[in-house]
């Protein structure tokens, strides 16, 4: 009799009665051993093949579930690699079956599609709206460039810049990563740089000649375009970001604008000059504060909105006041609606900035958490509303 | 000896049925697997409130996993999603700003307007009107009326559209009953009140995509466009019937839209790429029409509308594919969308028509 201990799963015995068997002693005792030992054998390469198996199994399923997850998210180009590691690895296993016939799946689909990883395009149509009436007056500029006088040029400027910006940024944007903000910056840098460049055309050409105008605005506007979609590769921005260097450009504009009054500036190339020049401010200082603090565009809609309806409050209230204390300064006008303005700003980011941040979107209802000591304390807008005093921990 | 022969004959194919077992047991551990990471992507589309999306995923759980356990849990989280997305939202922050915004001009508007159908004489009631209580009380009022509301993009993108039209329809009709200043700004300011309340109704407890909401709002346009042409066309020469007629074609285009949308079900990016296509067929009439040095105001206006038609069918063409699922899922998802039991929640989310598919490959475009 044998009693043997498989050395790798430890569990099985096996016991070999001769007399049960209805061997002899001698040669066939020794067969008998051999054989026996022969199946012993068998069966440990067998465990072992079975252990060996199973932790390649492990391995061979976790890869494959990676490669399925990236499949239904849909980052085909990663889930394509990843396949082809399990058929690579695992090969004639089921799990090399499942992933070829996968492979086969994604291959079937637009060759682009599979090698490409997944990418934010929300974005995209923003951006070929724009394109699209960018370039048509891209068309019309240079129509008017070639030819100022001839009201055909610009209509065939105007027929091929429009389907020429569609097509482009169509095709462009096809596999392009262009989020909301990418686009939002892009677009906005368009008008800007259009803004900029026609402003600077004024204050360099005394003539004001019509094709310096046209030139300068294009130059800065595409100018604008490029450099910002050369930024926004490397720079991942929100959509609120971009809208808070949007309203910081303008409201930058219209305040040096009243500085300028207040300062009494007479000359019109000067009030230009600083105009533009608060307008750069703002949207630079806006672009730097927008690494600090995070808005969501309709907080930046707020806030922005605030500043306006304070303007015009305080006009309001000159209006008000202006006949009893004979105010008839432009001066203090312009001082009081700077004032106006920044104090709505400040109120609307006092009552807007905060909004969302310590809600969940959509939440539908605002909580206020502190914590004393070890405890942690919330109270929902459900239960209790003080709307008059607001304190963040 | 050969009852030795049998015993290892008979372990030998043990182990290898057990090879086989354990093959088909591997087999199903793997459908298993894909059955989960699709419920669980379902489950993370459920929190992202992509709805629409996640009933897609769960439908593709139920119908290629019908044996896994992850079926059976599909199905009813299927059965929870279609009852949330039914759910009124709470307000997003972009689309509450958009009415803030809104009701902030229309109420400066209306100050405004006040003053001149007033016509003070002393400059405190001009601040305290025009300046102060319109734009802070058109401020305070939405604010506090948006604050805890409940609705989707789509519903506030058409309360907003709905004062907008309101207006511009009240304005429009004032000046062709020949109403003075006065009469005219207060018809606008009624019909910015009355536009607001009436979308308003019109939205409360119906699902309105913002692809649904943009349909309406360019098909209001369009409308006023071809019957402003239309009309140039019919050679109509009294403005206030050009007036009329182009607010009618604007209403005519609003309820066409409005009645075609929950059967297209289209996206709002499709909407917008099919309405920039309008706007360059519009130009190329244009063009068209100033390099043929077309004279006559009428075959002007012909060209201009055949120009835009031609660009709006065209956006519409090319784009037909737009809103398609595309990938890996495709194929299954129109499998699915056939017969699956959530093809009647599909329908009514997304929209898309199935059955008749009309393909005439003369011209592809991918976007």
């Amino acid at each position: 009799m044998f009693h043997v201990l498989c050395p790798l799963c430890a569990s099985v015995s096996l016991c070999v009665d001769n007399r049960q068997l209805g061997l002899g002693r001698g040669s066939r005792t020794v067969n008998n051993v051999y054989i026996t030992l022969a199946i012993i054998s068998t069966f440990c390469i067998l465990c072992a093949q079975v252990v060996t198996a199973s932790a390649e199994e492990t391995a061979a399923e976790r890869l494959y579930e990676d490669a399925f997850r990236l499949i239904v998210e849909g980052d085909y180009g990663e889930a394509y690699d990843r396949l082809d590691e399990v058929i690579a690895k695992y090969p004639g296993t089921v799990y090399a079956r499942f992933a070829e016939d996968r492979k086969r799946r994604l291959e079937e689909l637009n060759p682009s599609s599979i090698r490409r990883k997944k990418i934010d395009q929300s974005g995209r149509i923003e951006s070929v709206v724009f394109s699209t009436l960018y370039s048509t007056w891209l068309g019309v500029g240079s129509a008017r460039l070639a030819n100022a006088e001839s009201e055909k040029a610009t209509a065939a400027g105007m027929m091929i810049g429009a389907p020429a910006g569609l097509l482009t940024s169509l095709t462009l944007t096809r596999n392009a990563r262009l989020s909301n903000g990418q686009a939002a910056l892009v677009n906005f840098s368009g008008y800007w740089g259009t803004w900029q460049g026609f402003g600077l055309g004024i204050l360099l050409d005394k003539d004001d000649d019509e094709k310096t105008l046209i030139g300068s605005a294009m130059a800065g506007g595409l100018l604008g375009i490029l450099t910002t979609s050369a930024l926004t590769r490397r720079i991942d921005l929100s959509l609120g970001d971009a809208s808070m260097i949007n309203y910081g450009g303008l409201w930058g504009t219209w305040l040096s604008f009243c500085i300028a009054m207040i300062a009494n500036i007479d000359d019109g190339n000067s009030i230009l000059g600083s105009v533009l020049m608060g307008g750069n401010l703002g949207a630079a200082s806006m672009t730097a504060l927008s690494t600090k603090v995070e808005f969501s565009p309709g907080q930046a809609s707020l806030i922005s909105l605030s500043g306006v309806v304070g303007t015009l409050a305080a006009t309001g209230v000159l209006a008000i006041v202006a006949p009893a204390v004979q105010i008839e300064s432009v001066e203090v006008v312009f001082a009081t609606m700077i004032a106006g303005g920044i104090l709505g700003l400040w109120g609307g980011y006092n009552e807007f900035g905060m909004y969302g941040q310590n809600t969940t979107r959509r939440s539908g209802q605002e909580t206020l958490s502190w914590s004393i000591g070890d405890q942690f304390h919330r109270i929902t807008s459900k239960e209790v509303t003080v709307r008059f005093l607001s304190v963040h921990f | 000896m050969f009852s030795q022969i049998c015993i290892i004959e008979a372990f030998l194919c043990m182990m290898f049925l057990s090879q086989v077992a354990r093959a088909d047991d591997t087999e199903a551990k793997l459908r298993q697997l894909e059955a989960r990471v699709i419920y669980e992507a379902a489950c993370r589309l459920v929190d992202d409130e992509e709805y629409n999306k996640a009933i897609r995923m769960l439908d593709r759980a139920i119908s290629e996993y019908p044996e896994t356990e992850y079926a059976r849990l599909a199905a009813g989280k299927k059965a929870e999603v279609a009852a949330l997305r039914l759910q009124p939202e709470p307000i997003s922050g972009i689309s509450r700003a958009g009415l803030v915004v809104f009701g902030t001009l229309f109420g400066t508007w209306s100050g405004v307007g006040t003053l001149i159908i007033l016509d003070p004489d002393s400059s405190e009631m001009v601040g305290c009107v025009g300046c102060i209580s319109g734009p802070v009380g058109g401020l305070q009022a939405s604010l506090a009326l948006t604050r805890d509301i409940r609705l989707s993009d789509g519903q506030a993108s058409l309360i907003n559209f709905g004062g907008a039209w309101g207006i511009w329809q009240a304005t429009g009709a004032a000046i062709v009953a020949d109403a003075d200043e006065r009469g005219v700004i207060g018809a606008s300011i009624a019909g910015g009140i009355i536009g607001l309340a009436l979308s308003s109704v019109i939205v409360k407890g119906r699902y309105i995509t913002p692809g649904d909401a943009t349909m309406i709002n360019f098909g209001g346009i369009w409308g006023t466009w071809f019957a402003l042409c239309g009309a140039t066309l019919a050679d109509i020469e009294d403005s206030d019937a050009i007036l009329a007629r182009s607010m009618l074609g604007g209403d005519l285009g609003l309820l066409t839209m409005a009645a075609l949308s929950p059967k297209l079900r289209m996206s709002r990016a499709r909407a917008r790429l099919i309405n920039i296509g309008g706007i360059v067929g519009a130009l190329y009439g244009l063009g068209t029409g100033i390099l043929l040095e077309i004279d006559s105001k009428r075959d002007f206006c012909g060209v201009l509308i055949i120009g835009s038609a031609l660009g709006l069918a065209a956006g519409s063409y090319f784009t037909r594919d737009y809103d398609a699922e595309k990938g890996y899922f495709a194929n299954a998802g129109e499998v699915i969308l056939g017969r699956g039991e959530g093809a009647n929640i599909l329908d009514s989310g997304r929209g898309r028509t199935h059955g008749i598919k009309l393909q005439i490959p003369l011209v592809s475009i991918k976007f």
